[in-house]
């Protein structure tokens, strides 16, 4: 079963992105509210994909995905970042950090699978994150 | 008294007045008005927060309520022939609706993201009126002893770039960018 963790601290979008990934067939879905209840969640348990919001108070998406890349155990986690509001530069400034793909709000259902799909479905390439 | 005194009291007396006058009009909109638009528009992504559930409860009701429908056609179109001609054409007009309104309902459901949108907006405007009441507070503490209490800084709309604006183009942009890596780390692999 493929694990993924959304974290996004609105619950509107956490139970857009859960439905969409449970409708594409992905059971194992998990949720946090914000980057260090994600990061508790991970010292866990692993996982095979991290959806994160961008703007989150406290811990950004950003900080968090910095987080992940600085832990031997999750730096090949597979992260998907979703943001309604970057610019050209935090693009560039998240793929620096090491995202693996990059969505932008208002998505669709088409667009999201796509991209989830690319990172854990049947051929994307296997990560340290997955069983 | 001389000339050049009396004018000096007067310019003295004239920024007195001022300064009564700017605290004066600044001090209810620094202790009242700003903090109660904070509370208003937090009040506002709460409230919308709350509907957006409501709306989710009823896009997932519906498509339970779709899917069981869909069940049960298949059930009857699998059966033996019907006695009535038409309704073998009925069940396949019922499919092709079904079709409709599950798509309509997975629309709708995409759609709410315009809630955590508009929420990310209203939050960096609550920022940035946050920081007004900060940067008038300090005025106020330069005018009279007392000092207000200071608000949150103005943290998320630093980062968002209030006021934030919708730009569909950056998803092309972000996969455009993603491409150029890929290509970028294929070219280095194969030089390598």
């Amino acid at each position: 079963m493929t694990r993924i963790l959304i974290v996004d601290d609105s619950p509107t979008m956490r139970r857009i992105i859960a439905t969409n990934l449970k409708s594409a067939g992905f059971d194992g879905v998990t949720e946090a509210a914000d980057g260090r209840l994600a990061l508790a969640e991970l010292r866990e348990a692993a996982v095979d994909l991290l959806i994160v919001d961008w703007a989150m108070p406290e811990m950004t998406g950003l900080e968090l995905l910095r987080a992940v890349r600085s832990t031997p155990s999750l730096r090949d986690v597979p992260v998907l970042m979703i943001t309604g509001v970057g610019t050209e530069e935090d693009i560039r400034e998240a793929l620096e950090s090491g995202v693996n793909a990059y969505i932008v709000k208002p998505f669709d259902t088409a667009t999201f699978a796509e991209k989830v799909m690319e990172l854990v479905g049947p051929g994307a390439p296997t990560t340290g994150g997955r069983p | 008294m001389s000339a050049n005194a009396s004018a000096g009291a007067d310019a003295l007396q004239a920024a007195l007045g001022f300064a009564e006058a700017a605290f004066t009009t600044m001090r209810p909109a620094c202790s009242t008005t700003l903090p109660s638009v904070v509370v208003t528009l937090h009040g506002v992504i709460q409230a919308t927060e709350v509907a957006a559930q409501g709306v989710l409860d009823a896009v997932d009701r519906s498509s339970a309520a779709v899917e069981r429908v869909r069940d049960q056609v298949a059930v009857l179109a699998s059966g033996p022939p019907p006695a009535v001609p038409e309704a073998r054409e009925a069940c396949e007009d019922i499919s092709q609706s079904l079709d409709v309104l599950a798509t309509a309902i997975a629309g709708i459901r995409d759609r709410m993201q315009f809630q955590d949108l508009t929420a990310q907006y209203v939050r960096a405007t609550i920022d940035t009126v946050a920081g007004l009441r900060n940067q008038l507070s300090q005025v106020l503490a330069i005018l009279s002893p007392v000092v207000d209490e200071q608000p949150p800084a103005m943290r998320l709309a630093t980062k968002l770039g209030a006021p934030a604006m919708v730009a569909p183009w950056r998803q092309q942009l972000a996969d455009l960018l993603m491409e150029e890596r890929k290509t970028h780390g294929a070219a280095k692999a194969s030089d390598a």
